[in-house]
């Protein structure tokens, strides 16, 4: 096993050279289109949302007057905007698992050799390519309360009791939501493990054989190492999408019903814009930060450590 | 071939009006409209050759869409200004807004739906008192609600297009073949689902509950019949918690317990028209468009099908009827290069109710008094709808009897009424779910102090 | 006995050979039929609402809304009448011209901005470099939400507000972050004795970093636009508050907006309207999928 893993975790060649001026010119005037343009349409127009949060600015304010934490506070204080807060994470990491556990288990299977593998790979990846928002009308016409065929299926089949509301129960409209969101995720996911599968030499494999390692336990230990750190790479960018994206939520719920569904995105465009106090819509979505930090300290982790191994 | 030529020809005209025009087969007429721009002559000269943009919603009537884009369009032909009209959904016009304001840029006229927040916005809108007051003049003045949703500290900021009457759609032929009494209160309507809810097939009835702009609506009309009050006439202060608060919700969880389906709770504007569409509700509570979409697609089912009665709107315990509606208003953005061509269009179509009520089939009420002089345009030739014409007089909005601020804008954005009946019909809970209502609200008012 | 014996091999032999053989593709079927049970469940989360949305596709608006039939087969003649209401009282065929338009502009833009800054990441080894890195990244995190309020200035300012040409260059802010990781990783697998060698030919540093994207540039900028053109489709905000003009939406923004119009969806063109775009989409990922997934391996695991 110590081979195995020596052979995977090769270290990159890092080449150590003088830095001459020149080089460094050279270097910086690649970086810099990407972090001018980066610094130009995200940085500054963050930096004016910060300001926002710290104001009492509204959608036709002229003028906006400094407030200090005074949005922070009245947004903490106010429980639907914990709920949406709770909600938001909740949605994430549920979905975040369910994505992570189908993906792999399709990626299992997408790798074995089978005729019209082509075909089937390309019904699966159908649910990521298609926009989001018709993606989530097409799903609020399935979850319809009278013509829901997923009823008609899943009680024809027994595979659903009466005649569930999806959208109108809090537990089911939040099973609903999470559930669009793995549907056009997991496909995703599953396409990136192929990725790491195929990253698995082969020679690794047939060792294990020879060693009669059984099934799992090359799992463990020889494709769980490789595939881990690019399944995360994944899951993490997946879930910056799920954090931001506006459109399940808005075009199924909008937040519906007593806030079940209720996302701090949602929640930003209700009372920033819909209400128009800018202010408080921008701290609220700026509360999105403390929930994007984990995210942000893995995905420094992984990159920084692809820099050094 | 020939939605190809129009298309080219007419680029610098509103694309959308001449392509939908041509296809429903004028497109020969609308070339040849191209021919005599001096006929009008009334158009001050300073606007000739100027551009004008205009943003509104997509009509819950489409083809009123296509008529407007069309109004617009000969208007700039006469005037030689060139027009352009762009229609978004109803949902998305706030978004569109606070970006147009935050860019400075965009269309000149803008119309301001529903949740119209002129307390906000008028630092950038352009003054219209001049032209509100002549309208009004010559057409009898605006109806009280005008008001409310177009006037800051006596200035007019916005002109008043028109207004959403949200009034009881209900089936003239099941209230008979069950012997009910037509829904002139809502402890008739109560009995009506009831009723109905019982026979097989089944006939219940829905009102939203839920989150959507519906919900939010209806559910104050019964309120409101039952003497519920959000605030003092002033606004400042907050009289939601009464005893008429907790009669008017006790009835509602009656309605919802008794004759409702419980899809309502994840019902969104649409599903109650299409509840009445497929045969079932045996009365929704919305407005006309869910009625004029069965007129084309199901004829026999839309002449059984009557819009409120001479009562207007269903009673609670408070004598007058208490129609909540959706205001419509339109403004002029301070940005825009072309405020006198804004101006002139405004001047034009605003006062130009016949033609709004026409084309919109009746589902836009006027909000000047003159139109309500009977037999109206439309709603007076039309026995199914001739009772909407006594509309004005009682139509309110959001934040009754106190005016429409912000922090009542806050409370129906963030479905406040909604919530609270849903707490109410799952937990049985009134006390709970009033007490957490009122402290939503109350932290929301909090903020605009 | 020998004789016998050495006789009677060969014919075990053969006969074992046979009998390893049927088992094998017993074997084979078997492990078929397992892998297609298992995809079974897959396809059909998958598919469903994708057929469904066909179904509905071309559904008369009658039949769809009978409560009373089997909601998936035809009760009246399936229509290609949204099909044509697409085209013929929509501007879907300029939707679609401006998807393509914006996917192609959107990935250019990521790929000049891009590759230099992947190559600058992966080889140049600048101090500070990494953070620079960080910082693009960190750009991918901030929800459009927070942005579109501030940016609405900067596109006024550019003129090119109601355009479609607000998205192109808008879109790159969440393209060039994942791309330049793509990218970077792509670097990285390129050994580098090819850019020494470069350089030793005195080509410079600018020729070392052509020899260095030429081996990858095909895998490399196919996922990259593979990846722009699916990350522009999935956005509705930008191009929500950025594009009110009917002729210069993208596709699902027209869709979204232009066929649900107040109280009456559209839901068969809305479907068309869909799958039009999705399903050639998912077509073109099957021929690129080998590429694509060797791309993010390299992506990832370098």
């Amino acid at each position: 096993m110590p081979d195995a893993e020596a052979i995977i975790t090769r270290p990159a060649v890092v080449r150590r050279r003088a830095f001459t001026a020149e080089r460094l010119r050279f270097g910086y005037s690649l970086l810099a289109p990407a972090v001018i343009y980066m610094a130009v349409l995200v940085g500054v127009p963050f930096f004016f949302s910060l300001y926002l949060a710290l104001s009492d600015a509204t959608v036709g304010s002229t003028s906006a007057n400094y407030v200090g934490l005074a949005n922070f506070v009245a947004v903490l204080s106010d429980a639907t905007i914990r709920q949406a807060l709770r909600n938001t994470i909740v949605f994430t990491v549920v979905a975040g698992i369910i994505k992570g556990i189908l993906g792999t288990l399709l990626a299992f299977l997408l790798i074995q050799e089978v005729s019209g593998k082509r075909l089937i790979r390309s019904l699966v990846v159908i649910p990521w390519t298609l926009p989001v928002a018709i993606s989530a009308l097409a799903w609020k016409w399935m979850y319809d309360p009278q013509f829901s065929a997923i009823n008609y299926v899943g009680t024809r089949l027994h595979l659903i009791q009466g005649w569930p509301n999806w959208l109108g129960d809090n537990f089911l409209s939040a099973v609903a939501v999470i559930s669009v969101n793995v549907w056009r995720g997991f496909p995703f996911a599953a396409i990136v493990l192929m990725a790491g599968m195929s990253a698995v030499p082969l020679e690794l494999l047939d060792a294990g054989k020879v060693d009669g390692a059984n099934f799992f336990l090359r799992y463990r230990y020889i494709v769980i190492p490789v595939i881990a750190p690019i399944l995360l790479v994944g899951l993490l960018f997946d879930t910056v999408f799920t954090l931001s994206d506006i459109s399940i939520v808005y075009l199924l719920t909008l937040g519906g019903p007593m806030g079940a569904t209720e996302i701090l995105p949602t929640k930003a465009l209700e009372i920033g814009i819909q209400a128009g106090a800018l202010g408080r819509g921008a701290a609220i979505a700026l509360m999105l930060f403390p929930i994007l930090l984990p995210v942000v300290y893995f995905l420094l982790r992984s990159l920084r450590r692809r820099e050094t191994l | 071939m020939a939605k190809r030529a129009v298309k080219q020809s007419a680029r610098t005209l509103t694309r959308r009006g001449l392509l939908t025009a041509a296809g429903a087969g004028i497109a020969g007429a609308a070339a040849t409209r191209l021919v005599a721009p001096w006929k009008a002559g009334a158009a001050p000269a300073q606007i000739r050759g100027s551009s004008l943009r205009i943003l509104v919603w997509s009509h819950f009537i489409p083809a009123y869409d296509t008529a407007f884009d069309k109004y617009a369009n000969d208007w700039g032909v006469e005037n030689a200004v060139t027009v352009r009209v762009d229609h978004i959904p109803i949902d998305q016009l706030p978004a569109r807004l606070a970006s147009e304001l935050a860019a400075g840029a965009g269309h000149d006229i803008v119309q301001h739906h529903t949740r119209i927040l002129v307390s906000q916005y008028h630092q950038q809108l352009v003054q219209l008192s001049d032209l509100a007051d002549k309208i009004g003049k010559a057409n009898g003045g605006w109806i009280p609600m005008a008001d409310q949703i177009a006037r800051v500290n006596g200035t007019w900021y916005l002109l008043p297009e028109f207004y959403i009457a949200q009034p009881m759609l209900w089936r003239t032929d099941l209230f008979k073949q069950f012997g009910l009494k037509e829904p002139s209160t809502w402890e008739n309507a109560r009995i009506a689902g009831r009723v109905g809810k019982s026979k097989t097939p089944k006939h219940d009835t829905g009102v939203q509950i839920s989150h959507c702009n519906d919900s939010d609506h209806d559910w104050r009309a019964i309120f409101y019949a039952f003497g519920v009050k959000e605030t003092d006439p002033s606004g400042k202060e907050i009289a939601w918690d009464s005893k008429e608060l907790r009669v008017a919700m006790r009835f509602g969880k009656a309605l919802y317990d008794e004759c409702m389906t419980p899809q309502v709770l994840s019902w969104d504007n649409v599903s109650d028209n299409r509840y009445l569409g497929s045969g079932v509700a045996i009365w929704i509570h919305d407005a006309i468009s869910a009625f004029r979409s069965i007129q084309n697609v199901n004829p026999d089912l839309y002449k059984k099908i009557q819009v409120a009665g001479p009562w207007i709107e269903p009673k609670g315990s408070v004598g007058r009827p208490t129609p909540v509606v959706d205001p419509v208003a339109m403004g002029i953005w301070k940005f825009s290069k072309n405020q006198a061509a804004a101006k002139a269009f405004l001047e034009k179509y605003i006062a130009d109710v016949k033609f709004s009520a026409t084309e919109s089939k009746g589902y836009n009420m006027p909000m000047l008094n003159k139109w309500y002089t009977k037999p109206m345009v439309v709603l007076g030739s039309d026995p199914t709808v001739t009772y909407l014409q006594d509309m004005g007089k009682y139509a309110l909005i959001g934040g009754y009897p106190g005016p429409y601020t912000a922090a009542v804008a806050e409370v129906f954005a963030t479905f406040v009424v909604p919530d609270m009946m849903t707490r109410y019909v799952q937990s049985n809970d009134l006390e709970g779910s009033i007490k957490w209502g009122m402290g939503q609200i109350k932290s929301i008012y909090a903020k605009y102090k | 006995m020998t004789a016998v014996q050495g006789h009677a091999i060969p014919l075990d032999q053969a006969a074992l050979v046979a009998a390893g053989a049927r088992r094998g593709r017993q074997r084979a079927l078997r492990r078929h039929l397992l892998v297609y049970l298992g995809l079974l469940p897959f396809i059909l989360i998958t598919v469903f609402p994708v057929v469904w949305m066909g179904i509905t596709a071309f559904k008369t608006d009658a039949d769809l809304v009978n409560p009373t039939v089997f909601p998936f087969w035809f009760h009246q003649r399936p229509t290609w009448e949204h099909f044509t209401y697409l085209f013929q009282h929509t501007y879907y065929g300029d939707w679609v011209t401006n998807t393509m338009v914006i996917a192609a502009c959107v990935s250019l833009i990521t790929l000049l901005v891009g590759v230099p800054a992947g190559y600058a990441l992966a080889r140049v080894g600048l101090p500070g470099a990494e953070n620079m890195g960080i910082g693009i990244f960190l750009g991918y995190l901030i929800p459009p939400i927070l942005l579109f309020i501030p940016l609405s200035r900067v596109v006024a300012m550019s003129h090119i507000i109601d355009t479609k040409w607000a998205l192109v260059l808008i879109y790159p802010t969440f393209t060039i972050p994942f791309c330049t990781w793509l990218l970077s990783g792509f670097f990285k697998t390129v050994p580098p004795e090819i850019e020494e060698a470069a350089q030793v030919d005195g080509c410079g540093r600018l020729g070392a970093l052509i020899r260095t994207v030429l081996p990858v540039s095909l895998a490399g900028i196919l996922t990259a636009v593979i990846f722009a053109f699916t990350l522009t489709m999935q956005d509705f905000l930008y191009s929500l508050v950025y594009v009110s003009v009917s002729d210069q939406k993208p596709v699902p923004l027209g869709v979204a907006t232009d066929l649900i119009r107040g109280d009456v969806y559209y839901w068969g063109s809305l479907m068309a309207g869909a799958l039009l775009v999705g399903v050639p989409v998912a077509i073109l990922y099957v021929f690129f999928l080998d590429q694509f997934i060797s791309g993010i391996t390299s992506a990832a695991v370098k």
